[in-house]
């Protein structure tokens, strides 16, 4: 408890939800019930899997969203459209194409009708803050990633905001020009050099987001909500190797793996049809069992060891890690990644034998391809257009993730040999060789044996 | 090179033909189609650009409105050409102003789609900053939307004016029955040597508009595209 003068609320979110209505119509819930408060001195992380609803998040604090329901209060005062005092520096960086780096970052001030000189001269003095001396005159294509984002940082700094938002601002940066970012941004910040009183970032890379933050939210997803607050009472500049640090990022990793029914029966069961399968190529699945097979690992680990082995974005590796347990090769519990017999037995075989225990588990394990299996192996030419399936999964999900999941499924599927794709009829079939063994005791097709056009 | 071989080549099928007194006069004839097409252009433009944007920085309106845009661009405007040519004689309305409308009526729609193109292409994060940062208003206009549509409007203000000359050929000559009514340009005296069969001066009249029209590419249209391309692409 902090002992001291109670220290100004920046931001308070009570109760705030957002919901958009997709094109079919339904409704889709992006955050739900979010409590959050943001107080003087302090830098809060947003962590959380892509789609719960974190940038929105902070689109509805920076005014630029109206939220359904709940109070959005900034210094007590409700907001209403977009508040000054706050700025955003945006992932794409979001510079003018057609303006100078000094038009760009003089561009706020010139909305808020002040005399062009003064303009200059601030706008002057936050580039040079930022380290751009002598770029005022270049146009932001004429720039690296890096410079492009610090032009961002210098026209939310010259607003002199007393919020920060941050919208993954590393993310499009190279590892070492992040790095750098970060650190003079941290140095501004514990300098004092900027009247920013409280920063809210939005990030995917938990081992930035506990380098930076005083505090780390965890979202969960499908609907976004606060799953978790950890607070991170290091002192800067903080070492990532010290054992406390990787404690925090261990804590985190265990929280974001966490299987969802746990924290909403609603969910979706990992083996029900519409089933948002993740991301992940065979290839990479097959690499991710190998890393974690063999030394130092020997099929046990902890999230950030194998996350460093591997050297793959946090995103990348939940995707991986999820497509590892439904395939049941390997199991996570807090924080922590263990091998199972099917993926010891995956990792031990060779190729043709790998494909068979791929085959086997995804069609015990995602009913999606047993489905599809069957729904191929019953029709007489074991075949079947992908709009079929498409609009079952449409019954549980957006159209666009319906055919993402689609696909994903067909990626594997392929790699399996449980089914074939032909990408440019859309249709589904049994596998070539299976489709002749099959073929002997039906009577011969009435049509041409033509194949999809090529 | 084609070009001044086709020019030399019509020059010496017009020569003897015609007077140069003549072909000074169809010269004049297409300054004043031309003043007519950049005039309407320019109208077409002051209507049509604000227009486009608000419906394309709204996507659902964007939606609805493409069938109905396409639908008026398939229109055969002939048409309602008997309609022009009534209201004239009616109200004793100058030919020389008031048939010009009708050359853009066909063509302003490539303005429109254009701009709705444009404005929908412009992406979210850069209306997110400007919201951000308090850009409003006028200001808005000018440091973000005509930027971002520029590129395209061209586009649609190009093809617009090329296709406005070829539609000055009828557009100068309206009938409507027994009435004809004539303005001055290139179009009419094209479209009354094609009803005579005078092939020397249908040969001058279209060589006179094709030079103009690529004058108009390579002084206007041209240069205002590469500004376009090299000031103000959305990467």
């Amino acid at each position: 408890m902090d002992t001291a003068a109670p220290r100004e609320l920046l931001i308070h979110l009570a109760n705030v939800r957002k919901s958009f209505r997709a094109p079919d119509r339904s409704e889709r819930v992006v955050l739900d019930e979010v409590n959050f408060r943001l107080q003087e001195g302090e830098i809060v992380a947003l962590l959380g899997k892509s789609g719960s609803g974190k940038s929105t998040l902070l689109r509805i604090i920076a005014g630029l969203v109206k939220p359904n329901g709940g109070d959005v209060l900034y210094r007590g005062k409700s907001i209403n459209g977009p508040a000054h005092g706050i700025s955003m520096v945006f992932q794409s960086f979001a510079l003018f194409p057609w303006l100078t780096v000094q038009q760009n970052v003089e561009l706020g001030l010139e909305a808020m009708g002040i005399p062009p000189e003064e303009r200059e001269e601030r706008a002057t003095q936050a580039i040079d803050i930022i380290g751009l001396g002598g770029f005022e005159s270049a146009f932001p294509r004429e720039l690296s990633g890096g410079m492009r984002q610090r032009v961002g940082f210098a026209r939310a700094l010259v607003m002199q905001p007393d919020v920060l938002l941050m919208d993954e601002p590393f993310s499009a940066l190279d590892v070492l020009t992040a790095e750098t970012l970060r650190g003079d941004l941290l140095e501004l910040w514990h300098d004092r050099k900027i009247p920013t009183k409280g920063i809210l970032f939005v990030s995917h890379n938990i081992e930035e987001a506990v380098t930076i933050a005083d505090r780390v939210l965890i979202f969960s997803s499908d609907p976004g909500r606060v799953k978790a607050e950890i607070p991170v009472n290091l002192a800067h500049p903080r070492d990532t190797e010290a054992p406390a640090f990787k404690h925090i990022v261990d804590e985190i990793y265990g929280i974001m793996t966490q299987h969802p029914q746990r924290a909403a029966g609603a969910a979706a069961e990992p083996l029900s049809l519409g089933y948002r399968l993740p991301e992940a190529t065979p290839y990479k699945i097959e690499g991710m069992l190998e890393a974690l097979a063999e030394e130092p690992l020997n099929g046990k680990a902890d999230l950030p060891a194998l996350a460093d082995i591997l050297q793959l974005p946090d995103d990348t590796l939940f995707h991986l890690l999820e497509a590892g347990r439904i395939f049941q090769f390997i199991k996570v519990e807090h924080g922590d990644v263990a091998m199972l017999p099917r993926g010891q037995a995956y990792v031990e075989a060779e190729d043709a034998v790998r494909k068979q225990i791929f085959a086997e588990q995804m069609l015990t394990n995602v009913s999606l391809a047993s489905h599809i299996r069957r729904v191929l192996d019953e029709r007489r030419d074991h075949r079947a257009p992908e709009d079929r399936f498409i609009q079952e999964l449409e019954d549980y999900l957006t159209d666009d993730e319906a055919e993402r999941v689609l696909e994903q499924v067909i990626n594997w599927g392929r790699y399996a040999e449980i089914f074939d794709y032909d990408y440019t009829s859309g249709v589904l079939s049994l596998p070539e060789e299976e489709e002749e063994e099959r073929g002997e005791d039906l009577p011969p097709p009435s049509e041409e044996p033509a194949a999809p056009a090529p | 090179m084609t070009a001044a071989y086709a020019l030399i080549r019509i020059g010496e099928f017009v020569n003897g033909e015609v007077s140069y007194h003549e072909v000074l006069e169809v010269f004049g004839k297409a300054a004043v189609t031309a003043v007519r097409v950049l005039v309407l252009i320019a109208l077409a433009s002051l209507v049509w650009v604000p227009i486009g944007v608000w419906i394309g920085l709204r996507p659902r309106v964007a939606q609805m409105v493409q069938p109905v845009a396409q639908f008026l661009a398939a229109f055969p405007v002939n048409l309602v050409w008997p309609v022009a040519v009534v209201g004239i004689l009616k109200f004793h309305l100058n030919v020389n102003i008031w048939t010009s409308p009708l050359m853009i009526l066909g063509t302003q729609w490539y303005i429109l789609f254009n701009v709705i193109a444009g404005a929908s292409a412009i992406p979210t994060d850069l209306k997110d900053a400007a919201g951000n940062f308090g850009v409003k208003g006028w200001l808005r206009w000018k440091r973000m939307i005509l930027p971002a549509i520029f590129p395209s409007y061209v586009t649609g203000a190009i093809t617009a004016s090329g296709g406005s000359w070829n539609v000055s050929i009828y557009s100068e000559y309206v009938s409507w029955g027994e009435t004809n009514l004539v303005a001055t340009g290139v179009g009419a005296y094209i479209f009354e040597n094609s009803a005579k069969g005078d092939f020397p001066r249908i040969a001058l009249g279209t060589g006179v508009m094709v030079l103009y029209v690529m004058l108009f590419n390579r002084q206007i249209w041209r240069r205002l595209y590469r500004l376009a391309e090299e000031r103000w692409r959305i990467e």
